[in-house]
């Protein structure tokens, strides 16, 4: 074979790895939420007055998708109502203290933190502020929450 | 020459373009093959009509793909039935083709010049897999949104690049408009061109491997094809429209509220060829059961026809008398244990998995728990009956497919709400 053919071989074989592996490298890249989160963009919902949120209770905002915890001591929690396992959506439990997923059964306590497999990851968080006197959740920037990570409220 | 003759020798040269002028008598029993490769194609065929006459009603997008639908049953003449038609196609499409894949494997017919159509033949079913998959999607009921958004999760375990993945195959972080467009171009686009370039290819292999298996030197004859064959596979095709046309008039196509992206209904299942996989992620940890085992189980597929093979019975039922007798145990076997290992799953292993703490390592036990007195068994059963590496092989995929049978079974009819176990 000539040397030009071998050539034009390699260079069309080259060519076609270079675009295989943009699209592999394409999967590793960080997802739409990371971007976002780095875009710096926000969007702030009020959730109401902190002084509606009776302590120890959960409320869900399902066209926001997030439920709204304010523990005993005051503090609140943003989560998503996304279930960890495979993404079904989430529903209040009975005694209205935990989660429960129509799907598989994953359970999940008021703070989002599992309860009952299969799920093993807690519920992603939303960020929350306290801003005079409304409760306000950024609906834009979920936080994935890994196993055992501490879960911090938020406290007007 | 007359009228009559000079028609019916155009149909003739036209057949011979698909079939060899002269076929083995013995090639053509109903018995070799059952006629399920020209099934599937016919299928296939039927498939491709009445999907092209949907295409005039079905609006691919989120507003319109449900109502459009709903108008296309109740206000058009024939609509349910057309619907119902492309929908029992598919799904006997499904079941034909993964039967012609196992009556191919277990009369031998993947050795030799027929390895490249075996990996061509996987990669077809693999495309059937995903026409059903992609169609499932295209009503955008509460059934359709929440099976794909299973499935498009199940791809996230994939570790390393499952996000990536199933944002990619989603086209977002949530089924989604772009979604149905890109399943719907995929379905009615890409796919069938796909599969009818594969499908030339594969029936043009057959056709370059001298035709379909049979036992040599056990008598027989040289039959001219038509009209031998072509009367056989004429009948065959009359009787899979009737029993189409019938189950497409008498039972009814699925059709659920529409999507509602709010609210997943319980229990949400994947499509029932997918189902079985739905039960394993109840047993064992996601990164087990939608990585390693689709893998190891493609791979061993795949590899089959290119093992040494020793005292090689082409066109034998498994092989050999022994063969025979070692897949029929080996089935009833798997079966019986697959049911027994579920029971105890749901007795005995999830409550211990959830106190140990329902990690990786827990699965690999729970796994190793199913499948160990599954080789032990393997190994006796070669031992006991001198089984050579071909049957044993053989052995192995039929163990294989029993004990997804029987995952799916459960998963489909004995799962309810929350996944409950049901008796």
């Amino acid at each position: 074979m000539s040397s030009r053919r071998r050539f034009i071989q390699k260079l069309i074989a080259v060519v076609f790895s270079m675009q295989l592996f943009y699209i592999l490298a394409d999967l590793f890249k960080p997802t739409e939420k990371q971007k976002r989160k780095k875009a710096g963009k926000e969007e702030w919902k009020t959730a109401g007055q902190v002084d509606e949120f009776k302590k120890g209770t959960l409320r869900v905002f399902p066209s926001d998708k997030y439920f709204l915890y304010r523990a005993v001591d005051g503090g609140f929690l943003a989560m998503s109502v996304k279930c960890t396992h495979l993404g079904c959506i989430l529903r209040l439990k009975e005694d209205q203290q935990g989660f429960v997923c129509p799907c598989h059964s994953s359970e999940f306590s008021a703070l989002g933190e599992v309860t009952s497999a299969p799920a093993k990851r807690p519920l992603s968080v939303f960020p929350v502020r306290v801003v005079g006197g409304k409760v306000e959740v950024d609906i834009k920037n979920a936080v994935k929450r890994e196993v055992g990570e501490k879960t911090t409220l938020i406290y007007s | 020459m007359d009228r009559q003759s000079h028609n019916s020798s155009a149909w003739k040269t036209f057949l011979l373009h698909l079939h060899p002028p002269k076929v083995h008598s013995r090639s053509i029993r109903f018995t070799r093959t059952f006629g399920l490769g020209g099934i599937a194609a016919l299928l296939f065929i039927i498939l491709a009509c009445s999907g092209m006459i949907l295409r005039f009603k079905y609006i691919p997008s989120v507003v319109g793909a449900y109502d459009s639908l709903l108008t296309l049953e109740q206000e058009y003449i024939f609509g349910h039935f057309l619907r119902s038609l492309h929908y029992w196609s598919a799904n006997l499409l499904i079941i034909v083709s993964f039967l012609h894949m196992i009556r191919v494997l277990f009369s031998q017919s993947i050795y030799g010049e027929r390895k490249k159509n075996w990996i061509y033949g996987l990669f077809l079913f693999i495309c059937i897999l995903a026409f059903n998959f992609t169609g499932y999607l295209l009503p955008w009921d509460q059934l359709s949104y929440w099976a794909v958004t299973i499935v498009t999760s199940m791809l996230s375990y994939i570790p390393l690049i499952g996000e990536g993945l199933s944002e990619w195959v989603r086209g977002g972080e949530q089924v989604n408009e772009s979604t149905l467009l890109s399943f719907y171009h995929l379905h009615t686009g890409i796919l069938p061109l796909f599969f009818v370039c594969f499908v030339c290819i594969h029936f043009w292999l057959v056709r370059k491997a001298k035709g379909v298996t049979f036992v040599k030197n056990q008598g027989g004859e040289m039959l001219s094809s038509y009209p031998h064959l072509v009367h056989k596979e004429v009948v065959a095709a009359l009787i899979v429209c009737l029993v189409l046309v019938l189950l497409s008039l008498l039972l009814d196509v699925p059709m659920l509220g529409k999507a509602h992206p709010d609210i997943s209904p319980n229990p949400s299942k994947a499509p029932w060829y997918f189902i079985g996989f739905q039960e394993l992620l109840i047993h064992f940890d996601p990164s087990i059961v939608v990585l390693f085992i689709p893998v190891i189980t493609l791979s061993f597929l795949i590899s089959l026809p290119f093992y040494k093979q020793e005292g090689l019975h082409v066109g034998v039922w498994f092989n050999s008398i022994r063969g025979s007798v070692a897949v029929k145990i080996a089935i009833l076997v798997s079966l019986f244990w697959t049911t027994i290992y579920l029971a105890l799953s749901e007795l005995v292993l999830q409550s211990w998995s959830s106190e140990a703490g329902n990690n990786l390592v827990v699965s690999v036990i729970n796994l190793l728990i199913y499948v160990a007195p599954l080789l032990v068994f393997v190994w006796g059963l070669s031992r006991r009956l001198k089984l050579p590496g071909t049957e044993i092989r053989l052995v192995f995929v039929a163990i294989l497919l029993s004990s997804y049978i029987v995952m799916s079974i459960v998963a489909y009819f004995f799962r309810a709400e929350g996944m409950e176990f049901i008796f």
